[in-house]
């Protein structure tokens, strides 16, 4: 199946089904105010009305906590550390939003550098990982993915993107991966090419679709969000605008941002011990921790909240294009928007950052490029 | 890098360790691979580090301070300040460890070749440059460098490290070597004053050379200036940073200085390079 396909949304769970069969699937499911994946059951069904899950998935490829390497501390084997192994277990992620597939192929970027800095556990998830996801058919007051360079039916980083048409579902074949899914599909689905007088206008609904949402969007206070000035000052100067004192003010560095944000990847390392064994895991961390930074001997490079709230912006919206070829380290889920007990908004942040820039004087722009 | 995950450290043993300072604060450990491919697989250049690894207590990040020229075996010194460094103190000669590495760019000595260098140390930022300086002087490269020189400032007699090295080098005429210490005291026969005053004194040429710098904030804040007065360009002065790491190859986010990871484009940068960056060390 190299096309794209329609099936009755009543096939949806019988196709989930046959995936199941050799693959742990997890769906959406709303619980009261939260939405989270969870593996697919068939007495539960499978419900598409759902806006984002509260929490990014970045858990399916970077747990929040997750064993490196193990070692016994005492007898002849003390100190010697093996590597966890890593898991086999082939998974599909259906109904994940656009915004969070950009977000993971963004951070391909991060976890698979190159040969020395690739890391094993990301990239054997990733592997062994399809991504079929659903276009936002209404997209949240929060959200923001035409202003990073995504949209509500975006497909960049997804296997397959479905679009929920009402009493049917589209499901567009994107790479190999979801095609080799889409072959998997049992016959018994009754599935109508997306072709001829039927299929043309099913992608017809599509498009109107997704002309309607990115229109919702357009309409949001929000919108034309961009990072044009910000690229054109250096980095230097972007960290020297005179605004972060005052975005900072009512941050609490409490870290609900980081936690919930589906790009930021930042983590820890820690031993522990329990008898005559230990593990070295990774744990996710945030830049809004003093600790993050601290030296052993006290000094720490961003000591107060202005330093380390500035470093989340200018991570996302100065460090990440500069390294990503223009790529901003934020898919506009917003998530942060939503959860910041504060109410700091990122979009109001990046429109001082862009009123900040156009405004500062021009010495200093276009030096970052000699760094690289 | 261990071939299984950049995360494993390969086994080490400690051969042999010694107290730098009377306050026992520096300790110099020798480092043997238990498997000798590992060690055959370690290549590394002056101004590498590597994260040491005590299980059950986590890692450090420390520069190498032996060079390659010198053999398979390893050397560090340690300063004893948090968790993991008190770890690394406790160990005893034969002990097992792990070393993770080796990391991060190190000082481009092949780019400088048939160059002057003038390495400036101060405390026991000397470690790197050490590594360096024996690479440097060692007879399949020292005639491919020009003069070469060394300034080296401590304290005192008794925190100043690899005696038994710079001694040698001082009995060299290829090698201009200056140490330092802050105040005059009894049986000290070499210099006395702060390196930037040595520095000020030797007053370095700047054409075609480079200069290594490490040491502590203060002794960079007043060695630059001497550079600029002698006409030195910041893409001829290269500094070694260190920041707070994890990963140590990029990944976990916390020592970035702007868009850089002192972990992996780093810890050595030009000055120019770090006049383009947010002053964020």
């Amino acid at each position: 199946m190299n096309d794209a396909m329609i099936f009755s949304r009543l096939d949806l769970p019988r196709i989930i089904a046959a995936w199941s069969a050799t693959r742990a699937v997890y769906v959406p499911a709303v619980s009261g105010a939260l939405t989270a994946f969870t593996l697919f059951d068939p007495e539960r069904g499978l419900s598409l009305d759902y806006g984002n899950s509260t929490l990014s998935p970045k858990p399916f490829f970077f747990p929040q906590t997750e064993c490196l390497l193990r070692f016994s501390t005492r007898g002849e084997d003390a100190g010697l550390a093996v590597a966890e192994p890593q898991g086999t277990q082939k998974r599909v992620i259906f109904g994940i939003r656009p915004c969070d597939a950009g977000a993971f192929s963004l951070l391909d970027r991060v976890f698979c550098q190159d040969k020395g800095s690739t890391d094993p556990s990301w990239a054997s998830r990733r592997a062994r990982t399809a991504l079929v996801g659903i276009g936002c058919n209404a997209p949240d007051a929060a959200c923001f993915c035409t202003s990073m360079g995504g949209g509500p039916h975006h497909a960049r980083g997804l296997d397959i993107l479905a679009t929920d048409l009402g009493d049917e579902v589209l499901l567009t074949p994107i790479t190999d991966k979801g095609r080799a899914l889409m072959a998997e599909i049992p016959a018994v689905a009754a599935a109508t090419p997306a072709r001829g007088a039927r299929g043309g206008t099913a992608l017809g609904r599509a498009e109107m679709l997704r002309i309607n949402a990115e229109a919702v969007m357009a309409r949001s206070p929000f919108s034309g969000l961009t990072l044009e000035a910000v690229a054109r000052r250096s980095q230097r100067t972007v960290h020297a605008l005179g605004i972060w004192a005052k975005i900072a003010e009512t941050c609490l560095n409490c870290g609900a941002c980081t936690f919930t944000c589906p790009t930021c990847h930042c983590f820890d390392i820690q031993d522990e011990t329990k008898g005559p064994s230990g593990r070295r895991v990774r744990n996710w961390d945030t830049c809004m921790s003093w600790l993050f930074t601290a030296h052993a001997s006290g000094h720490t490079p961003r000591p107060t909240k202005v330093e380390r709230v500035r470093q989340r912006f200018l991570h996302k919206f100065k460090y990440m294009p500069m390294n990503l070829d223009g790529r901003p380290g934020c898919v506009g889920c917003g998530r942060c928007v939503r959860q910041c007990p504060v109410n700091i908004d990122i979009r109001e942040v990046l429109r001082a950052m862009d009123v900040a820039c156009r405004a500062a004087p021009p010495s200093g722009a276009s030096r970052d490029e000699a760094v690289s | 890098m261990n071939p299984a995950s950049p995360y494993l450290p390969l086994p080490v043993r400690l051969t042999k360790a010694r107290f730098d300072t009377p306050d026992k604060s520096l300790r110099t450990f020798g480092v043997a691979f238990e498997d000798p491919a590992h060690a055959a697989s370690f290549r590394y250049r002056p101004g590498q580090f590597a994260e040491l690894s005590v299980a059950g207590f986590g890692e450090a990040p420390i520069g190498i301070a032996s060079s390659p020229t010198e053999g398979p075996e390893l050397l560090f010194t340690v300063s004893r300040i948090g968790v993991v460094t008190s770890a690394l103190h406790a160990l005893e000669p034969g002990d097992r460890f792990g070393v993770r590495g080796p990391l991060g760019n190190g000082y481009p000595l092949a780019e400088l070749v048939g160059k002057d260098i003038v390495v400036v140390a101060g405390g026991y930022a000397v470690t790197t440059l050490r590594s360096a300086m024996v690479w440097l002087l060692d007879p399949a490269h020292r005639a491919h460098y020009g003069r070469i020189t060394f300034v080296y400032g401590a304290r005192s007699p008794e925190l100043l490290l690899y005696q038994d090295v710079w001694r040698q080098w001082m009995q060299r005429a290829d090698v201009d070597c200056r140490v330092t210490i802050d105040n005059a005291c009894q049986g000290w026969d070499c210099l006395v004053g702060f390196v930037p005053r040595v520095l000020k004194d030797l007053a370095p040429s700047p054409e075609n050379a480079a200069a290594l710098v490490c040491g502590p904030p203060a002794m960079i804040r007043f060695s630059l200036p001497v550079f600029e007065d002698l006409g030195w360009q910041p893409e001829q002065i290269f500094m070694s940073l260190e920041n707070r790491m994890k990963c140590g190859i990029g990944l976990c986010g916390r020592c970035n200085v702007g868009n850089r990871y002192v972990c992996k484009d780093g810890p050595v940068f030009t000055k120019a390079e770090l006049d383009r960056l947010p002053p964020e060390y």
